[in-house]
This record gives structure tokens, C-alpha cells and sequence, in this order.
């Protein structure tokens, strides 16, 4: 990868999400420690850079943090990085039966989502870099503690493999979790780890738009050119969403 | 794909914006930069910026919607029927998910 080869207009409230999303990334989350989170970013960027052909199989990069975090795993280690890879690298293809499997091998609901949200955080923002020619961002540093393990009580399976939360069975500390116009399915997955949710509409809301009435408000793009590239990235994905 | 050429769009400088789409999903360096060089040409840094960041957006997106086995949401299925069917988008295997499964006990945390 080349390093920052052209001086960027980046907005400003592109960066700050950014900023927002990195910090969230090293820190305990709400099933997974903040060490693990770091540890599937790091499994899904080597996944994705070696599908792409930028990272040889034995040139990985040193990883920035220990493997310890897979040894923490013990049994469910080899489930979780074989889920990171895919998500990361043909999410098109997994199906409710990998879910399951996953559930019955001892993944808990929380932990799945919590592991989607994090590998597709890093999906997106590793994308734009690789887009703008910049470097890929170091990682963050782990912040040690314990995840909180909130799990939403009106989460309820049905709409999606997953469960979810949908928008009058928030709980009072979630009051505010849906925005008026996202609360579409693509927000709602992620609902049985509220925190995800957070971060995936403040990703939205400053990588694509702010307002979905107005698509085109603060950016230099029209709204069909916005449209048809995200038409593009997900037919190129093979994602019907 | 199916029917029209994906390229030939009327949307201004679609052709370019599409193969930048295409090189950052799925291109080596040498087409990502052609590609970037080209929005830059013809669009200028702050387009290119985000286009970049609409890309980055919609990998995500599609992760999130593959991995969780949402379906589409109603509007979205009625305003994007015909496209869809166009593109070949209802052949995706993603688009197994793209049904309404019956209530059931709350999954274990």
C-alpha cells in the first residue's frame, strides 16, 4: 500500500467517525473484551488483504496484538476465525445453517453479532483507505476490562437468523437507538448489541449520508452517482441487501 | 449481469465512478490507482474522498445484512424490483436469506 500519496480533502466529520469508531474498537464491547475485538479486526484485515492479493500467506504482517486472545477462546477459537475469514471474504455465502452450527458449537447470539458488527467496521473503514491510496490505520491498543453483557429484553428472534430489537421494545437505556429515517433491517440486525447499532449509523451518517430525505446534503457527489456506486459495491458483493 | 451494459450509464462520469467502485472492492493495486487517478481527473479530491467513503459504507453494509440473514425491507424491495431483477440481483445466494421466517423461542445468550 502506498502513504497518503495526495493531500485529501478528507471531511472533517469523516475523520472524527473514524477517531470514534477505532477508540470503540479497543475497548471491552458488550460480549467480546476489548482484546478480542482487536484480535478479529487484525484476523478479518489479513483475511481481506490476502483475498485481495496485497498480503502474501506468508507475509502477514506481524499481528498488533498477542495471540493470546485466541487462546482465551480455547474450544471456540478455530470457530471464531473460520466465521471472521468468511464474513470478511465471502459474506454472501454464509447461510442460517452456519449460524446455527456456530450456536450449537457454543457462539453465543451476542457474540455473533458483536463479531459481524466488528469485522464489517473493519471491512468499511479498511475500504476507504485501500481506496484512497492511504495506509491501512494501525490498530488500536486493547483497553483491558470486562464486557458489559447487557443483552437487550425485548430482543426476539424472527425477521432475520439473528435476534432482534425492534423499535417499541427498546429498553429505556436504548430510547434513542434508531434515528427517524434508519431503522431499516440493516440497522436492526445488529439491535441485540445496541452498541453496535450506534456505531453503524454514526458510520453511515459520515461515510454515506446524513439524512436519507437528502441524500446529496454536505457531499460532492450527486445523489445517482452516491446511489450507483453503493449499487455497485453491493452487486460486486453479491449482496441482494 | 443480465440485459444493458453496467457501464453505459447517463449519470455524469458513471462509467468512471463505477470502475472505481469495482477496483476497490475487488481490484490490484495498479487498477485501484488508474482508478483513482481517473475520479480525481475528471471528478476532483473532494468526489474522490467520497467516493471512497460510499464504498467503505456499502462493504460494511453488506456484511452486516449477509452475516445476520436479514431480509430487504419492504420499500426498498418495491422501489428496487425491477433494478434488481436487471442486474441479476435476485440470483445473489444472499438473497435466500431475502425471506420471512416464522417466530420462534428466543435464541440463548
Amino acid at each position: 500500500m502506498t502513504s497518503n500519496p495526495i493531500e485529501l480533502p478528507i471531511r472533517k466529520d469523516l475523520l472524527e467517525a473514524i477517531d470514534r469508531a477505532w477508540i470503540r474498537l479497543g475497548r471491552p464491547g458488550t460480549w467480546l473484551t476489548g482484546e478480542e475485538r482487536v484480535g478479529i479486526a487484525d484476523e478479518a484485515r489479513a483475511a481481506k488483504m490476502r483475498d485481495l492479493g496485497f498480503w502474501k500467506e506468508a507475509a502477514h504482517p506481524p499481528i498488533s496484538v498477542a495471540d493470546s486472545w485466541l487462546e482465551k477462546l480455547g474450544g471456540l477459537a478455530d470457530l471464531v476465525v473460520g466465521l471472521v475469514h468468511r464474513i470478511a471474504t465471502e459474506a454472501s455465502r454464509l447461510t442460517e445453517e452456519d449460524y446455527r452450527s456456530a450456536l450449537d458449537r457454543g457462539l453465543t447470539d451476542g457474540q455473533y453479532v458483536e463479531i459481524v458488527g466488528t469485522v464489517a467496521t473493519i471491512a468499511g473503514i479498511d475500504s476507504f483507505h485501500r481506496a484512497l491510496g492511504l495506509s491501512l490505520r494501525e490498530l488500536p491498543n486493547p483497553i483491558a476490562g470486562e464486557p458489559s453483557r447487557r443483552r437487550p429484553t425485548g430482543a426476539q428472534s424472527g425477521g432475520a437468523w439473528v435476534p432482534m430489537v425492534e423499535r417499541s421494545d427498546l429498553d429505556p437505556e436504548d430510547a434513542g437507538l434508531y434515528t427517524k429515517d434508519r431503522d431499516g433491517y440493516v440497522i436492526r440486525a445488529l439491535s441485540l448489541v445496541p452498541d453496535e447499532v450506534r456505531s453503524l449509523i454514526d458510520q453511515s451518517q459520515n461515510f454515506y449520508v446524513r439524512d436519507l430525505s437528502n441524500l446529496a446534503e454536505g457531499r460532492s457527489l450527486s445523489r445517482p452517482q452516491i446511489e450507483m456506486i453503493a449499487s455497485r459495491v453491493s452487486a460486486l458483493n453479491e449482496c441482494f441487501y | 449481469m443480465t440485459g444493458r451494459d453496467p457501464t453505459n450509464t447517463e449519470i455524469p462520469h458513471g462509467e468512471i465512478l463505477l470502475k472505481f467502485a469495482e477496483a476497490a472492492v475487488a481490484g490490484g493495486e495498479e487498477e485501484m490507482v488508474a482508478a483513482r487517478q481517473a475520479v480525481l481527473t475528471a471528478l476532483g479530491p473532494a468526489e474522490l474522498v467520497d467516493a471512497a467513503a460510499v464504498v467503505g459504507n456499502f462493504e460494511r453494509n453488506v456484511r452486516v445484512a449477509d452475516a445476520t440473514g436479514i431480509p430487504l425491507d419492504e420499500f426498498l424491495e418495491e422501489l428496487s424490483a425491477d433494478l434488481r431483477s436487471e442486474m441479476g440481483v435476485d440470483a445473489f445466494a444472499s438473497k435466500t436469506n431475502d425471506q420471512q421466517p416464522e417466530v420462534e423461542e428466543l435464541e440463548g445468550t
